[in-house]
C-alpha cells in the first residue's frame, strides 16, 4: 500500500482508540449528569435513555432542602478548608528546616515521616478511633480536622522541602547580609519563593478533606455531621432505588474538585508527576 | 541555664513541634498502639483480658481471613498491572503530534479527580441488574443472553469491582507516563530510526529501559494502593456476596465497627502493616536495578 495511504490509516486508528476510551472515561459521569435531571418514572423507563425526555430541577431543588445534602456539603466545606489551612502551615514550616537547615536525626526524622506514606490507613484505625473518643472529639468537625491534618503531613512535607531545597542559597545570604532576621527570611523570603509547592500541597490538601471517605465514616454519628461523602453513601444504603436525587447530590459534590481541577490544572498535573517521579 | 534553654529552643525545634506533634499523635502513637492492641480480647465495652498470640493464630484458622487474603492478593495482582498496561498505551498514543492532546488529557484525567464515593455509586447505577445501562447495552449488542447480576452475583462481583478501579486509575498512569515519556530525549529515536529500527523495537530498546524508574515507582504506588482499597469495595457490595469480594481491609473494618472486636482487628491491622512494608521493599529492591548504557 501506499505510505501516505497507510500514515492516514494509522492516524484515523489512533483517534478511533483514544475516542474509544475518551468515551469510556466520561459516559458514566454523562449518565450521572442525564439521571439528575429525570424524573423517578423516567429514570426506569425502558429503553433508557441519555438525553432527559423532559428535564426537571426537581431534584436539586429536593437536595438543597429536604435531604440534608446542604448541610453534607457545608460539613465537607469546612473541613476540607480548615484541614488546607493547618497542612499548609504545619508543612511550609517543617519542609523549610528538613530542606535548609542541618541538625543532628535530621535524615532519620526525615525518612520516619515518609515510610507513613507506605502504610495503610487502615493500620491505625482503631487506635485513633479510641484515642479520638477519649478526647471527646467524636462526630465534631476537630475529630476529622486533626487526624485529616497529620496524615497529609507526610506528602506535603516531602513536596515542599523539594520546592524549598531547589531556592538557591545565594538569594538567602544576601537577605541575611542586609539583616533579615530567621523569620523574616522564612516570611519575605522563601514562602513566596515556594509558592508553587503551597499551591500544589494545598489543592492535595483539600480534595483529600473533601473525598475522605473512612475516617469520616468512623468519627462522625449523627446525620447533620456526617460529610457530603459519607452522606452520600449512607443515603444511598437507606433509600435504594432513589438513584435521580442522589445523581443530582453526586453531580454537587464532584463540581468543588472539578473547580478546583480546572482552575490550577498547570499546578497540579506538572507537580504531581515531579513528585511521583523523583520518588 | 537559661541561656542553655534558650539554644535548646532553637528555631528548628520550634519550626518542627507542629509537625512532630501532629505526627506522633495520629500517626506513630497509634501504630504502637493498635499492636498493644492486637494482643488483648478487646472489645469497645466490657472486660479487656489479655490473649498473647491468639487473635493471630485465630486469624489464619479463620476461613473468611483466607479468602480475604486471598481476595486481596487477586485484586492487586489484576489491577496494578492492568492500570499500567492501559496508562502506557493512552500515554503512547497521545504523545505524538496529535489533535486536542490536552482535551484528552483532562478528559482522561476526569475519573482521578472525582472522589471515590461518587465514582462507585455512578457504577453501582450501572451495574444495576434491571436499570442499569451495562446490562441494556449488552443485552441489545447480544452479548448477553440475560441481565448479569454484576454486584449480586459471587462468580463476577470481583471482577466487577476491579473494573471500576482500574476504570478510574487508568489516567494517573497516563499522566505519570506522558510525563515519563517527555523527559526521553528524542535524539535517541532518531538515532534508532537511522539504523533502521522499527516502531517495535524503537519501544522495546528504548523507551520501555528509560522508563523503567518511572514504571518501578508507578508499580510500588499502585500496589500500595491496591492494599488501601477500601471505600470502593465497602459501597459497591461491602464485601459481599458470599465473602467473593471481601479483602482484608473490608474484613478488619468490619470486625472492628461491626463486630465490636477490637482485638482481633487489630491484629489484621499488624498483618496488613507487616504485608504491606515488606511488599514495598521487596519491590524497591527488584525494580530499581539500575541499567547501564
Amino acid at each position: 500500500m501506499h505510505p501516505k495511504i497507510l500514515r492516514y490509516l494509522e492516524r484515523f486508528f489512533i483517534y478511533f482508540i483514544l475516542l474509544i476510551g475518551t468515551w469510556i472515561m466520561v459516559f458514566p459521569f454523562l449518565w450521572m449528569v442525564s439521571t439528575s435531571f429525570k424524573s423517578q418514572y423516567e429514570a426506569f423507563s425502558f429503553p433508557p435513555s441519555l438525553i432527559p425526555q423532559k428535564p426537571t430541577l426537581e431534584n436539586y431543588i429536593r437536595a438543597l432542602t429536604i435531604v440534608p445534602f446542604g448541610r453534607w456539603f457545608l460539613n465537607s466545606f469546612i473541613v476540607a478548608s480548615a484541614t488546607t489551612l493547618l497542612v499548609v502551615v504545619i508543612s511550609s514550616l517543617a519542609g523549610y528546616i528538613f530542606a535548609r537547615k542541618d541538625f543532628r536525626w535530621k535524615e532519620p526524622l526525615f525518612y520516619m515521616f515518609l515510610i507513613t506514606l507506605m502504610i495503610p490507613g487502615m493500620v491505625t484505625i482503631i487506635p485513633n478511633f479510641i484515642l479520638i473518643r477519649t478526647l471527646g472529639l467524636m462526630d465534631t468537625y476537630l475529630g476529622l480536622i486533626f487526624p485529616y491534618t497529620s496524615w497529609n503531613l507526610a506528602m506535603s512535607i516531602y513536596i515542599l522541602r523539594n520546592f524549598f531545597s531547589a531556592i538557591p542559597q545565594s538569594i538567602e545570604d544576601s537577605a541575611r547580609i542586609d539583616g533579615c532576621s530567621e523569620l523574616g527570611i522564612f516570611l519575605k523570603i522563601m514562602l513566596p519563593l515556594a509558592k508553587p509547592g503551597i499551591a500544589t500541597i494545598a489543592i492535595f490538601s483539600f480534595l483529600y478533606g473533601w473525598d475522605e471517605f473512612t475516617w469520616a465514616l468512623t468519627a462522625t454519628s449523627s446525620l447533620h455531621m456526617r460529610t457530603l461523602a459519607v452522606g452520600l453513601a449512607l443515603f444511598h444504603g437507606k433509600y435504594l432505588t432513589l438513584w435521580t436525587l442522589l445523581s443530582a447530590g453526586m453531580v454537587i459534590a464532584t463540581i468543588p474538585p472539578v473547580i478546583v481541577f480546572i482552575l490550577f490544572q498547570k499546578y497540579f498535573i506538572p507537580n504531581l508527576m515531579a513528585g511521583a517521579i523523583k520518588g | 541555664m537559661a541561656k542553655l534553654v534558650a539554644r535548646s529552643i532553637s528555631p528548628i525545634i520550634l519550626f518542627l513541634l507542629p509537625a512532630l506533634s501532629f505526627y506522633f499523635v495520629f500517626e506513630l502513637f497509634p501504630i504502637f498502639y493498635s499492636l498493644y492492641i492486637s494482643f488483648f480480647e478487646w472489645h469497645i465495652i466490657g472486660d479487656v483480658r489479655f490473649v498473647g498470640l491468639e487473635n493471630y493464630f485465630k486469624m489464619f484458622s479463620d476461613p473468611v481471613f483466607i479468602v480475604a487474603l486471598r481476595n486481596t492478593f487477586i485484586y492487586t495482582i489484576v489491577t496494578v498491572p492492568t492500570q499500567i498496561f492501559f496508562g502506557l498505551a493512552i500515554a503512547l498514543l497521545l504523545n505524538q503530534k496529535i489533535r486536542g492532546k490536552v482535551t484528552f488529557r483532562a478528559l482522561y484525567y476526569i475519573p482521578v479527580i472525582t472522589s471515590w464515593t461518587v465514582v462507585s455509586l455512578i457504577w453501582k447505577w450501572i451495574y444495576d441488574p434491571v436499570y442499569g445501562f451495562l446490562n441494556y447495552v449488552l443485552l441489545s449488542l447480544g452479548a448477553i443472553r440475560e441481565p448479569v447480576r454484576w454486584l449480586q452475583d459471587p462468580s463476577v462481583a470481583l471482577c466487577a469491582v476491579m473494573l471500576v478501579t482500574i476504570w478510574k486509575g487508568i489516567g494517573w498512569n497516563m499522566v505519570i507516563f506522558l510525563a515519563g515519556l517527555q523527559t526521553i530525549p528524542q535524539s535517541l529515536y532518531d538515532a534508532a530510526l537511522i539504523d533502521g529500527a522499527n516502531r517495535w523495537r524503537r519501544f522495546r530498546y528504548i523507551t520501555l529501559p528509560l522508563l523503567r524508574p518511572v514504571i518501578a515507582t508507578v508499580t510500588v504506588l499502585l500496589t500500595i494502593g491496591a492494599l488501601n482499597a477500601f471505600v470502593q469495595i465497602y459501597i459497591l457490595t461491602a464485601g459481599g456476596p458470599l465473602h467473593s469480594t471481601e479483602v482484608i481491609n473490608t474484613y478488619l473494618y468490619k470486625n472492628a465497627f461491626s463486630y465490636l472486636n477490637f482485638g482481633y482487628a487489630s491484629s489484621m491491622a499488624m498483618f496488613l502493616l507487616a504485608l504491606t512494608l515488606t511488599i514495598s521493599i521487596v519491590q524497591r529492591k527488584v525494580l530499581s536495578k539500575k541499567i547501564e548504557y
